[in-house]
C-alpha cells in the first residue's frame, strides 16, 4: 500500500493550513468565458491518504493541468508532501491536504480540461471541467 | 537520528530534481528525479558511510524551495 490522492476537488479557494482543507465553491465542472484564450480562475483541493508506515516520510506530489483534445500538458505543479500524526495509533493511515493554484493558466480554445493528481508516482486522480462560450453557458 | 532535508529543483521545462542533504552529515548530500530513488540514495550512501542502518534511523524534512515548483512545459 502506498500513499494514494483520494479526492480532487476543483473549486474557487482552496487553502491547507495543517492537515485542515477550507474549500470554497467546490466541485466545478465548467467554466465560461465570452473569448479564448482566457485566463483560468480555478483552484484544486487535494486529499492524500498515506498509509501508517509512510507517515513522516516526505512524498512527491504532480498536478497537471491539460486539454483532453490531445493531452496538451498546460501547467504541472510539483511539490513536496509531508504529514505527522499527533497522536498515532497503531495502524493508523494519516490524511494529507494540499492546494494547488491554478489562477492565472491560460485556456487558448473552448473545450473540455483536466486535473490530474498523482503522488509518488502512483496512477493518479483526475477532474475534468468544460471551458464554455458565456452564451452557451448554463447558470 | 539523521535528519535528511529534501530539496527540489527545476531541471528543464517538464522535469525536475530531487536532492538531499544533512544537517549531521556536512558536505553530504544526494540525488535523483523522483523522491523515492533520492532516498534510495541516500540510505544507501549513508549506510556505506556507516552513518545509519534503516530508513528508521532518519527524521525526514522539507526545505522550503521543495513546498511548491511550478513548470510549464514548452
Amino acid at each position: 500500500m502506498s500513499a494514494e490522492v483520494r479526492a480532487l476537488i476543483l473549486c474557487d479557494f482552496a487553502q491547507a493550513r495543517g492537515n485542515l482543507l477550507t474549500v470554497v465553491s467546490g466541485g466545478i465542472s465548467q467554466t465560461t468565458s465570452a473569448v479564448v484564450p482566457t485566463v483560468l480562475n480555478l483552484m484544486v483541493a487535494i486529499v492524500v491518504e498515506v498509509p501508517p508506515l509512510e507517515v513522516g516520510l516526505v512524498h512527491e506530489l504532480k498536478l497537471r493541468l491539460q486539454r483532453v483534445r490531445d493531452s496538451k500538458p498546460l501547467v504541472e505543479i510539483v511539490a513536496a508532501l509531508k504529514v505527522e500524526l499527533h497522536q498515532p495509533q497503531l495502524g493508523q493511515p494519516a490524511i494529507a491536504c494540499a492546494a494547488a493554484d491554478l489562477r492565472g493558466a491560460v485556456l487558448d480554445e473552448f473545450g473540455g480540461y483536466e486535473v490530474w493528481c498523482s503522488v509518488d508516482g502512483g496512477v493518479g486522480t483526475d477532474a475534468a471541467f468544460w471551458l464554455v462560450e458565456s452564451d452557451a453557458a448554463v447558470s | 537520528m539523521i535528519e535528511l532535508v529534501y530539496h527540489l529543483e527545476k531541471v528543464d521545462a517538464g522535469s525536475v530534481a530531487w536532492w538531499i542533504e544533512s544537517p549531521d552529515v556536512p558536505g553530504f548530500y544526494a540525488a535523483a528525479d523522483s523522491v523515492a530513488e533520492a532516498r534510495a540514495n541516500a540510505l544507501a550512501a549513508l549506510q556505506e558511510l556507516g552513518v545509519v542502518a534503516a530508513v528508521g534511523d532518519v527524521v525526514e524534512s522539507v526545505a522550503s524551495d521543495a513546498t511548491s515548483l511550478q513548470l510549464v512545459p514548452a
